[in-house]
């Protein structure tokens, strides 16, 4: 059986599987019944990084476990290497700070959903060819939705399906850049593209890559649909779509120019709007396109240690941005809103939420003894000994702009600014801090023993992060913008607003096609009507009377009993499925494809 | 879950000394712009980074503007109603 088995000593458990079975059994389970099976959902995750941490442990190099055949072709489903056990290696290990988050949620549909969405990273992240890996992805895309629309609002509804239709358009760049691939060069192996022997189709794929790595400006669906999701599945949300892209532009398409500018694009773009955005979530989403700008840029500086400064920072990132959306989802929970201009005041009453964020708050800043500092800095020092000292500038100064709107501004008018806050706070369940708590604690150890992240990396690294001019650096930069927050708090205080971004050109472009359709599709009907009425209709009469006298006689005969079969065994069902939502037969869409699937992993 | 109040009763008397937590706040600035006197960087990676208070200056500066280009110039052209669905 493909995906559970054993080679040379290696034990390989895929660790989708577990994400996928549970997804399938809960599907038979009853929300009522919640506190008893909601254990079963610290399963998949435990199994996950019992899998990973065993294949650490294997002999060097990439080895390519469970294939199967389907439709023709191998699908290579465990491409085990460096690269792809440090995401697998982060991302078990936030699936399972992600699932006792969310242990109090007693809505099955949120816990499917984030099953299929882990299911999918991991599918992506050990996908040896590109089938395999365009499968794993289009089944994040539809996880991730149901995460935005399972919160049930119309801000939600709108945003899901603005993010899926996003989605949908990235993914089809990835199949038509694998497909023209595959036309051209005869396989799907998903392996290293060399920058100078790029063509066409490879580019193709690259623009299908960077929409889930919220490229600017490909990025506006991330700050669009992310503050709209749940508050449990923002922070699944917050650590796999982007870093899964992270994950395939480092394995494809390390050293593209491209990616180095792009990267420092993001850089600036997410903290520059995240300064003047007023909800908390929407804040910490510009900030990952700005962290995973980060990441995009030393991919494309492309030495190894920028590549490993990326991979390390996407390590620290799932981490940290974990626990600040985690932070900002209590402040939702409890105080029934994440903006800025309503809360205030809140530190003495929510001490312990106050310091889960604000450990987050000073990892994601680079402050040393955090992970942030021993990621962070890798990927800017890596960029100054590349001699590309203007990337290492703009990454300084997006670094300057991440500790002011993230590590003071936020804090600062969510817990302080007002006087002691009166509101009426909803109490947080254990579960909720308990996850808090264990993110604390990986972003502290991470900071004060680099050598576990360091040792993860897939070049080996003499990096030292801390040397007494790197500590004094870090330590200069993030005092001196505090002392400039101080100076400007007068302007900067939040305002009840969001601001213009590309996703204003999407939704012209949208309204622009359906308009394109609708009117020639309108006239069309009219003047279609005009000759039905005057010519079709008299012939159609005539016609009609002949069939009547055969459909009478003949038909009525034969049909009558089935009908009254299917109106009494099927039909009820069947008028039940009949909903006209678009999301339930997304759903059903999903589930029928992954019955398939499932039937041909195991029987092949 | 109850948060203890303990914590919370220390970091409201933590706000009422918001005076010395300022003070406090400069003098550790000083000390860092101090200790950079002695604290070089081996290898600067381009003119001026071996200058004592260049990371200060920058970091200074690069937040006071962008306060002011963002909230003064670009927030104004970019606002609009926070819970706008993107409907016409």
């Amino acid at each position: 059986m493909a995906g559970l088995e054993s080679i040379a000593g290696i034990h390989f458990l895929h660790p989708s599987i577990g994400f996928l079975a549970l997804a399938l059994v809960l599907a038979f389970l009853k929300n009522e019944h919640y506190m008893a099976w909601r254990w079963l959902l610290l399963a998949p995750p435990v199994l996950a990084i019992v899998s990973v941490v065993s294949l650490t442990f294997g002999p060097d190099g990439a080895r390519e476990l469970a294939s199967l055949n389907y439709l023709g072709q191998t699908l290579i489903l465990g491409r085990v290497d460096a690269l792809a056990l440090v995401f697998a290696h982060v991302f078990a290990i936030q699936a399972l700070i992600g699932f006792i988050y969310a242990l109090h949620v007693p809505d099955r549909g949120q816990h499917m959903a984030a099953c299929l969405y882990v299911a999918g990273g991991f599918g992506c992240v050990f996908a040896g060819d590109y089938l395999t890996l365009f499968i794993f992805w289009e089944l994040m895309s539809i996880g991730s939705v149901f995460l935005v629309w399972l919160r049930k609002t119309p801000q939600a509804t709108a945003a899901g399906f603005r993010y899926f239709l996003f989605h949908i358009f990235g993914g089809l760049f990835l199949l038509a850049g694998l497909l023209l691939r595959h036309a051209a060069i005869g396989t799907f192996a998903f392996t290293a593209v060399a920058p100078d022997a790029a063509r066409y189709y490879d580019y193709i794929i690259l623009i299908g890559f960077l929409v889930n790595a919220a490229c600017v400006p490909l990025h506006a669906w991330l700050p669009d649909a992310y503050p709209e999701a749940t508050v449990t599945g923002a922070v699944f949300m917050s650590a796999f779509t982007t870093k899964t892209a992270v994950y395939v532009l480092a394995r494809g398409y390390a050293g593209f120019e491209v990616l180095a500018i792009g990267g420092l694009v993001m850089c600036l773009y997410g903290v520059f709007y995240a300064t003047i955005e007023n909800n908390a979530r929407r804040i910490l989403s510009y900030h990952i396109v700005s962290q995973v700008g980060y990441m995009v840029c030393g991919i494309g500086i492309g030495t190894a240690m920028t590549l490993d400064g990326a991979c390390a920072h996407a390590y620290a990132h799932i981490l940290y941005k974990g626990l600040l959306f985690m932070g900002a989802g209590c402040l939702l929970y409890s105080a029934g809103t994440a903006k800025l201009t309503e809360l205030g005041g809140l530190a003495s009453r929510l001490p312990l939420v106050m310091i889960g964020y604000m450990v987050g708050a000073v990892s994601i800043s680079g402050m040393p003894l955090f992970n942030g500092f021993v990621s962070k800095t890798m990927t800017i020092a890596g960029a100054a000994e590349a001699h590309r000292t203007w990337l290492a500038l703009g990454m300084e100064l997006a670094a300057v702009g991440t500790f002011l709107s993230v590590g003071i501004k936020l804090p600062y008018f969510a817990f302080f600014a007002k006087p002691k806050s009166t509101v009426e706070l909803k109490p947080i369940p254990w579960n909720m801090y308990l996850g808090m708590g264990i993110s604390s604690l990986l972003c502290l150890g991470i900071g004060l023993f680099p050598q576990t992240l360091y040792s993860l990396l897939p070049f080996p690294t003499d990096y030292a992060p801390y040397t007494p001019w790197h500590v004094l650096q870090a330590c200069l930069i993030l005092g001196f913008t505090g002392l400039g927050f101080y100076l400007m708090r007068r302007i900067i205080p939040p305002h009840p607003s969001r601001n213009l971004d590309f996703d204003f050109l999407y939704r012209l472009i949208g309204r622009g096609f359906v308009k394109l359709v609708s009117v020639p599709a309108a006239a069309i009907d009219n003047i279609w009507t005009d000759v039905y009425e005057k010519i079709g209709l008299k012939a159609l009469i005539q016609a009609g009377f002949g069939t009547s006298v055969f459909d009478v006689k003949v038909i009525d005969g034969v049909l009558d009993g089935s009908a009254k079969g299917v109106r009494e065994v099927g039909g009820t069902t069947v008028a039940r499925s009949q909903t006209g939502r678009l999301q339930d037969y997304l759903a059903a869409a999903v589930a029928l494809g992954l019955v398939i699937f499932a039937a041909v992993w195991f029987v092949g | 879950m109850r948060e203890p109040q303990s914590l919370g009763n220390w970091l409201d008397r933590a706000r009422e000394n918001a005076q010395a937590w300022k003070k406090a706040l400069f003098v550790v600035l000083a000390a860092l712009v101090g200790l950079n006197l002695f604290i070089t960087p081996h290898h600067p990676h381009f003119t001026g980074e071996g200058l004592p208070g260049f990371w200060a200056v920058f970091s200074l500066g690069a937040a006071v503007a962008m306060v002011v280009v963002l909230k003064k110039i670009v927030y104004p052209m970019l606002a609009r109603p926070e819970d706008d669905n993107g409907r016409p």
